[in-house]
């Protein structure tokens, strides 16, 4: 399927925005212009298994060249483009409702057929009939989860400063800080694994 | 395939941009204000009367004048909104507002760049064999009639002030091709289709002559887009000026420093008769004092500052870092493919340093002293802001994550704290000043991690113009840019 790579499914939707005088649009534009001021980055980051998401409002489609014909679309559309860990829609709409629900409710109630979020199932078909079909799906890294990642970069993190600290010193100082350096890393992944966003 | 090539017009094209003013070691640049559209037409008319120098003449002047204009410039004279428009909108926003892009503070801007309004609208840029000759040939152009009718007139012309002089360095009483923290400069510029270089060819892949002047063939075979008139746009280019201020003490005090962590990580696999120190700052620069370039000479200087190296043999950074700052600026073929993602980001630079050489045993330093950068490119976005962007504030492509250029990326205070009030460049917490200078297995080198890079180059000041043909200045001055 093209829009799985490894461990990754890629998601493109186009979801219409419910056309009142855009009242609808604008309103949505304003929620999700304000989403960057969570403290992680975006409530998005609450969702464990997504690696990346971008919404767009695409409002109109004017034709640029000669003559300027305005091609006015049927309503705005709200673009929904994700990359998480999964198989399948229904992972992602899962995991959403289990995480972030009002934050679901307060983004797609805006949008035309929204279901709701009483039946996950009914939500997951609405995503799917809204869904687009891509190819070419490119994700940098197919095979890691989010988690791996978030792992990889404490590692990266804690290694950096291992090797600044230590990169000078004795053989036997290097082995004894690089095990230090090492249980924590476990800990840190054991006891208290990162947020995402937070690194 | 794509369009025809056609040799430069070099009669037509303003003079430094194919051909650099090497051989002119004084420069001081001029910055005006345009308060009235007759006014800034009659100012480039009197420019145009007093011979604005082309990229051609047949002979050699003592001194030369050239003619740069902002997007703000470009207004004040009233030209048709269609033709403003049709300008790319980075420049349209000028440097200023691109300051976040491009990672610099604004607060720390001098004049006449600091008051952070529109006001630099011509930039007059004068170079002479010297100094008498260059301070003689200003003056002659300020006080010529019409030049002084302008700018004593409440609707003229408005000089703003400070003028910045730059001049190449004086070193131990010999004057200099070095910049100020000791490296030979302006080695790495392309070879031009069809253009002579400053120093003949080098052997490189040639560049297309679109990438640097406006209405010619590009990289991609295309002639790349333009403002609207054509008359006006051909033959032009867009230049970016920015001063760069050097912290040269702590430059010396860090190298000094890391040098001594460094002899201790190395030990013995310290080529023999290196200098440390010596070692270090040319990791980091990617070549020599001298100009060689590491990735021919890795272990010592050879005295040869040649251009013809490509990183293909080195994919690992044993003998030029993959962080290095020349590595960065032009990374080669280090991309692959031989080359060809880079050939869209080339630039031409003419940098020239302004300010006092700090001697070696120098323990303080007065005055202000850096690079007045300058770079000439047919898109200001795709050439220079890329490169600024992803290859000097950011390193992912080269597999340095988001450590940034160690000479002259911009970091944060410390390397890991954003200043109050101020986006992040990015949010990664550890992105301090930092580079990997690779170990080398054959040698037994280990590598070294060069830490707590501080910030050796700041912006003060600056801003992005176009740079009319002679062609294009004329009709400026006629008033009839018709679109």
């Amino acid at each position: 399927m093209a829009n799985v790579n490894g461990k990754k499914f890629g998601l493109t939707c186009l979801f219409p925005i419910i056309r009142k005088d855009r009242t609808d649009s604008l309103a949505l534009r304003a929620y999700l212009r304000k989403m960057d001021g969570d403290p992680y980055g975006s409530p998005l980051s609450k969702v464990p298994l997504i690696h990346m998401a971008r919404f767009a409002i695409i409002d109109d489609l004017p034709y640029q060249g000669v003559p300027n014909n305005r091609d006015d679309l049927l309503s705005d559309y709200m673009l929904f483009v994700c990359d998480f860990d999964g198989v399948n829609v229904d992972t992602l709409v899962a995991a959403m409702i289990e995480n972030i629900k009002p934050e679901v409710e307060k983004i797609w109630k805006h949008c035309v057929a929204y279901p709701g979020l009483a039946s996950k199932d009914a939500l997951t078909a609405y995503f799917e009939r809204c869904q687009l079909e891509t190819n070419l799906f490119l994700a940098d890294r197919p095979d890691d989860a989010v988690t791996d990642i978030l792992h990889a970069l404490v590692c990266k993190r804690e290694f950096t400063q291992f090797v600044k600290d230590y990169q000078a010193r004795p053989v036997s100082d290097q082995k004894a800080g690089f095990e230090a350096m090492w249980e924590r890393v476990q800990r840190v992944q054991r006891e208290q694994p990162p947020h995402p966003g937070s690194l | 395939m794509g369009v025809a090539r056609r040799d430069a017009d070099l009669a037509d094209i303003q003079g430094n941009i194919l051909r650099g003013y090497r051989s002119f070691p004084f420069a001081r640049f001029l910055f005006f204000k345009i308060k009235s559209p007759p006014a800034g037409r009659a100012f480039i008319d009197e420019l145009l009367t007093a011979k604005v120098t082309p990229a051609q003449w047949r002979s050699k002047p003592l001194a030369t004048t050239n003619v740069a204009l902002t997007f703000c410039g470009l207004a004040a004279l009233q030209l048709d909104a269609q033709c403003l428009a049709s300008f790319p909108p980075e420049f349209q926003q000028g440097m200023k507002r691109r300051a976040r892009l491009l990672g610099d503070k604004l607060d720390e801007w001098h004049d006449p760049w600091k008051d952070h309004s529109d006001n630099v609208h011509v930039l007059v840029s004068c170079y002479a064999q010297d100094f008498e000759k260059l301070s003689e040939h200003c003056r002659d152009l300020l006080e010529k009639d019409g030049v002084k009718k302008l700018l004593d007139d409440p609707k003229g012309i408005e000089q703003l002030k400070p003028d910045q002089d730059a001049a190449m360095l004086v070193v131990n009483g010999k004057a200099s091709r070095v910049e100020h923290f000791g490296f030979q400069d302006g080695l790495s510029n392309p070879d031009i289709d069809r253009v002579r270089g400053d120093g003949g060819g080098t052997g490189n892949p040639v560049a297309e002559l679109g990438e640097f002047i406006l209405g010619h063939r590009a990289e991609g075979g295309e002639v790349p887009p333009m403002p609207a008139p054509k008359a006006l746009a051909w033959n032009g280019s867009f230049l970016v000026l920015r001063k760069l201020e050097q912290d040269v003490l702590g430059f010396r005090r860090f190298v000094r420093e890391q040098a001594i962590l460094l002899k201790q990580v190395l030990g013995s696999a310290l080529p023999a008769d290196t200098n440390a120190e010596e070692f270090l700052a040319a990791k980091m620069m990617g070549r020599w004092r001298d100009g060689s370039p590491l990735d021919l000479y890795p272990i010592k200087p050879a005295g040869d500052p040649t251009n013809k190296f490509s990183y293909a043999d080195d994919p690992k950074g044993v003998g030029c870092p993959l962080g290095a700052h020349t590595r960065r600026a032009n990374p080669r073929a280090s991309l692959g493919f031989g080359g060809q993602l880079v050939r869209r980001r080339r630039l031409i630079r003419r940098g020239i340093p302004y300010g006092e050489y700090l001697p070696d045993n120098a323990v303080t330093a007065d005055g202000s002293r850096g690079i007045i950068f300058q770079v000439f490119n047919t898109s200001i976005e795709r050439q220079f802001e890329f490169v600024q962007r992803q290859w000097i504030n950011y390193g992912d492509v080269f597999g340095q994550g988001d450590d940034t250029d160690p000479i002259t990326g911009t970091r944060y205070r410390d390397g890991r704290t954003v200043v109050a009030g101020e986006e992040p460049l990015n949010r990664s917490k550890d992105s301090a000043g930092r580079m990997v200078i690779p170990g080398d297995e054959r040698t037994g080198r280990p590598p070294f991690l060069c830490c707590d890079i501080p910030n050796f180059v700041t912006t003060k000041g600056g801003d992005y113009f176009f740079v009319p043909s002679l062609t294009g200045l004329r009709l400026l001055a006629s008033g009839k840019v018709y679109v």
